[in-house]
């Protein structure tokens, strides 16, 4: 009789974590500051060009599952939601006149606005890797940049990661490990492009 | 032949209108406007150009936006102990875990193979602060750069943080030889 409704128990708990889905009992859900550190307005100059950013759906919604790990707890990491503000923030300050690009570009538009180049971004893979030591996740991203007739005149691939240890200790430490992955990839990403551009006005 | 021509030529002036339509004149003023927006996060504002139709369609940012301070990546050192570095961002909640562990426990039923799941959240270990370094640029091939930073180039564990590869730059493919 005992051994009976202690089954009925466990088959009660078990069918309640299945409905209600490990995920949100048990996961994280890691979203970053979103803000661009310090180090960056010290690292990257302002370059004096034009030049103007869109920003796929993919990329401002993208978020990642991977848990880094056979035994790790399920993982959310809200990768796109972090990725947006900070990307605007540093093109605000790489470049000295810098336009979102929210309506679909055209070559008319960029005529009517005289924008020589527009970049877009778009993810690629997100890397997490979680040891007992610590954590390391990477970003990938591919950026295209358009001319005025949105011919594609250079693409290229960034990695941005961070490899920390001791992160799961510290109250906030996989969300700014998080950012500071975001933030090597979109800095990274101003630079090549500043340089490509310097190159080109040669 | 000479009718086909001409009935040719005709439903081809039939056709030219549908077709002119469908190619936008780049010069003509378009459905869009340049409009000032603020950073949801900093407050600094930047233009946006959007299109008249739909000025919200496209705003890329999250409409649960809060505000932080800057974060400070020292606190990735592991030498920099937890709330060493003041910090107000966002961070896992590990109470529904406990939540959950407790409702078990009340219930009398396998509380030891849930705990277990709440203790690793808080999994530990060593070493290492990964963005000290400057930039530093180094050419390699036509057309393609390369960049990497780290903790120290001189130690043997240094960890580089971020590299551009460029993949086509004028219609030319670069291959991974030249990279």
């Amino acid at each position: 009789m005992f051994a009976r409704s202690f089954f009925l128990l466990v088959f009660m708990v078990g069918v309640l974590v299945q409905s209600s889905g490990c995920r949100s009992l048990f996961g994280w859900d890691i979203h970053a500051p979103g803000l661009l550190s310090g180090l960056y307005f010290q690292e990257t100059t302002t370059a004096p060009q034009r030049i103007a950013l869109y920003l796929t759906d993919e990329l401002t919604s993208f978020t990642s599952t991977n848990k880094g790990g056979r035994f790790a707890d399920p993982q959310t990491y809200h990768v796109g939601e972090a990725f947006t503000p900070m990307v605007v923030e540093a093109f605000q300050h790489g470049f000295e006149e810098f336009l979102l690009m929210e309506a679909e570009p055209t070559p008319a538009i960029m005529n009517q606005y005289a924008i020589p180049y527009l970049v877009a971004l778009r993810p690629k893979v997100f890397d997490n890797r979680v040891t007992l030591k610590g954590q390391a996740v990477g970003l990938r991203t591919e950026a295209l940049v358009f001319n005025p007739n949105l011919d594609i005149v250079g693409r290229f691939e960034v990695d941005g990661s961070s490899d920390a240890k001791k992160v799961f200790a510290k109250k906030g430490g996989p969300e700014v490990n998080l950012n500071a992955a975001i933030e090597n990839n979109i800095s990274v990403t101003v630079e090549t492009l500043q340089d490509w551009l310097a190159g080109v006005a040669v | 032949m000479k009718r086909f021509l001409i009935v040719l030529i005709v439903c081809s002036l039939i056709q030219m209108p549908q077709i002119c339509a469908d190619v936008e004149d780049p010069l003509l003023p378009t459905d869009t406007s340049g409009r000032v927006r603020e950073h949801p996060k900093t407050g600094k504002p930047f233009v946006s150009i959007t299109d008249n139709n739909n000025p919200e369609g496209r705003y890329p940012f999250s409409s649960n936006i809060e505000i932080y301070s800057r974060p400070d990546y020292k606190m990735l050192d592991h030498k920099i102990k937890a709330g060493e570095v003041p910090y107000d961002g966002p961070s896992s909640s590990r109470t529904k875990v406990y939540v959950f562990a407790a409702t078990i426990a009340t219930a009398g039923a396998a509380t030891g193979a849930f705990m277990p799941v709440a203790a690793s959240t808080g999994a530990t270990g060593s070493a290492a602060g990964p963005l000290l370094g400057a930039a530093t640029v180094a050419g390699a091939g036509a057309g393609a750069y390369h960049y990497g930073s780290k903790i120290n180039p001189d130690d043997d564990d240094f960890i580089e943080r971020a590299e551009a590869r460029w993949l086509e730059t004028n219609g030319e493919t670069i291959h991974a030889a030249d990279r």
